[in-house]
């Protein structure tokens, strides 16, 4: 009983609701939204060079 | 005409399909697999990364290297089909093993389902896509350093984890 509950316990490392797991859900959506957002800036700033003022 | 045979041998030794199984209880099996896929992916996408580094910088730096880019342009487009042709197959491949499998399913193996779709919307975005700024936009997006990167790394945990 006391060893499934372990395994149990164990089991939970990466799985989805628990911690760990949700830090690398959090991570992945985090790093995506960055890359995305990364792109869009870049895009922009090529498409609007800098004017210079006289 | 031996060399043709020879190579046709030496292909059919390393490609007879032999059944292996994911869920299998030999945890090497299923290491061995996970460490086979990564090879696959490593052919299917570091000669294509490779060639188009080269081929910028022989536009940027010009002069003879410019001969030799324009040269290797002739194998440039086989590489780009064998990287999309390889890169599908591991992507259905890839969603046909989460849906035999989804009773294990993860955080890992759900982060890898995200950022797989996202890389192969994109690539599919940048084939056939007509408009020029959903192009730009989506070639820029399929290079990213940071998502190649997130991808290797869940790849190689979802590997790693592979026996819990």
């Amino acid at each position: 009983m006391e060893r499934e509950r372990e395994r149990e316990h164990d089991d939970e490392g990466l799985s989805i609701g628990s911690d760990a797991g949700n830090l690398i859900l959090l991570v992945t959506i985090g790093a995506i939204i960055a890359s995305v957002g990364f792109t869009g800036f870049k895009i922009l700033r090529t498409k609007r060079p800098a004017v210079s003022k006289k | 005409m031996n060399k043709i045979l020879l190579i046709a041998l030496f292909l059919l030794a390393v490609l007879i399909p032999f059944p292996a199984f994911a869920d299998d209880d030999s945890e090497d099996i299923t290491k061995n697999l996970g460490w086979i896929a990564i090879g696959c992916g490593v052919v299917a996408n570091l000669p294509f990364v490779l060639l188009n580094k080269y081929r910028r910088y022989a536009v940027s730096a010009g002069g003879q290297s410019l001969q030799t880019a324009r040269k290797i342009g002739i194998v440039f487009k086989p590489i780009l089909n064998f990287h999309i042709m390889m890169n599908s197959i591991g992507y259905f491949a890839g969603i046909t093993h989460g849906m035999l499998l989804s009773r294990h399913l993860d955080s890992i193996s759900l982060s890898l389902v995200i950022t797989m779709t996202l890389l192969m919307g994109s690539g599919l975005m940048l084939k056939y896509s007509s408009s020029r700024h959903v192009k730009l936009f989506q070639r820029l997006l399929h290079g990213q350093f940071g998502l190649v990167i997130l991808l290797i790394t869940l790849v190689i945990l979802h590997v790693l984890t592979a026996d819990d």
